[in-house]
């Protein structure tokens, strides 16, 4: 069980497809996933009930072109600042795993994600994974 | 049960029928423009449209383009997102059937990396009197560029809702194509 787990939850998300949830996106395995229902830019927005410190950033996904990543201590979802942006090279038969690590740990209340253009009409989100520090020894979250 | 939202860039020469069959479509009978109004660039039009004997609904964005050559470059620009196209002729019009190759290779420029879908539409079936392109005529560029074929009357609102039941429940298999692919790499992966 990873802190994930019990405190984040997907606060915002711009498909619905009640058999591919968003919630799909913070469960650990790279089996269930969050389908993207049509049209781009899709986002989703996963908030912290206790905010944490991360530096590490595993994401993986299909049919991703362009995203961008963006995160706020704020108690509220605004002032979102960007920390990653990327254009993904297409995978179309497997899965687009990112690794990113972060200048240095930031504190984090929200996590905001924009993908800006698929490379097919419906993209997925497989898994997003955060990490205290960018080694195995890290603390998990 | 699944609501998926999808943009169908609609093309051809102008005074076909592009603007009536946007309006008609979800059999909005009213919707059909009795006087001429040539669409400037293009306009935008949100049409649900349900799969037949499903839940699945699908919410296009009809891009309506004009089809007035001076607009070509920003419409290109405009196509690149689309998931979808629609080419329309007029059958009482041997010109609007012949440019239909050029609309083709206008969108295939510019589809960028989607992979996208069509149909051609040969509208204005009402004026069979008048008929210059024949259905057969029709089928084959279709069948050659590898399209579905319609014929309708956006006017008499005959054929129009077969051609968007097509588009909706296409988008919709391609939905859960994707989906099945997903699923099964996720099993073989583990
Ligand atoms: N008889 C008949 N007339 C039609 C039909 N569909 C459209 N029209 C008429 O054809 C004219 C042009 O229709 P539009 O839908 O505006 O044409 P368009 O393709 O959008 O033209 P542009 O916007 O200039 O590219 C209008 O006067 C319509 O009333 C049809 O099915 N039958
Ligand atoms: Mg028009």
């Amino acid at each position: 069980m990873t802190l994930t787990e019990s405190n984040a939850f997907v606060s915002m998300a711009s498909s619905a497809d009640q058999d591919y949830p968003a919630s799909n996106i913070l469960d650990s395995s790279e089996k269930v996933f969050w389908m993207t229902t049509g049209l781009y830019p899709q986002e989703f927005i996963i908030t912290f009930k206790e905010p944490i410190e991360f530096r590490h950033i595993r994401f993986v996904t299909s049919n991703v072109k362009r995203f961008v990543m963006f995160t706020t201590s704020n108690q509220e979802p605004k002032n979102f600042e960007t920390i990653f942006e990327k254009t993904l090279p297409n995978n179309e038969n497997n899965l687009q795993i990112t690794d990113y690590t972060l200048d240095r740990s930031i504190d984090v209340r929200h996590f905001k994600c924009v993908i800006l253009a698929g490379y097919d009409s419906f993209s997925s989100v497989h898994s997003l994974k955060f990490d205290a520090e960018n080694s195995r020894m890290g603390k998990k979250y | 049960m699944v609501l998926l939202h999808g943009k169908l860039v609609v093309a051809g020469d102008m005074t076909v029928g592009k603007t009536a069959i946007c309006h008609v479509a979800g059999n909005d009978v009213t919707a059909f423009p009795k006087s001429y109004n040539c669409t400037n660039m293009a306009d935008l039009v949100l049409k649900q449209i349900r799969v037949p004997d499903s839940d699945d609904t699908v919410e296009f964005f009809l891009f309506d383009s004009s089809g007035n050559s001076i607009y070509l470059d920003s419409l290109k620009d405009a196509w690149v997102t689309m998931d979808m196209y629609c080419i329309v002729y007029d059958i009482t019009d041997r010109n609007s059937f012949k440019n239909c190759g050029m609309w083709l290779e206008q969108l295939s420029q510019s589809r960028g990396d989607h992979n996208v879908f069509g149909v051609l539409v040969g509208n204005k079936k009402d004026k069979e009197n008048y008929r210059a392109v024949s259905t057969q005529e029709g089928k084959q560029l279709a069948t050659s560029r590898k399209m579905e074929f319609f014929e309708c009357s956006a006017k008499d609102n005959k054929g129009i809702a077969e051609i968007f039941k097509h588009l909706a429940s296409e988008f919709v298999s391609r939905y859960r194509k994707r989906i099945r692919t997903l699923e099964k790499m996720g099993r073989e992966t583990y």
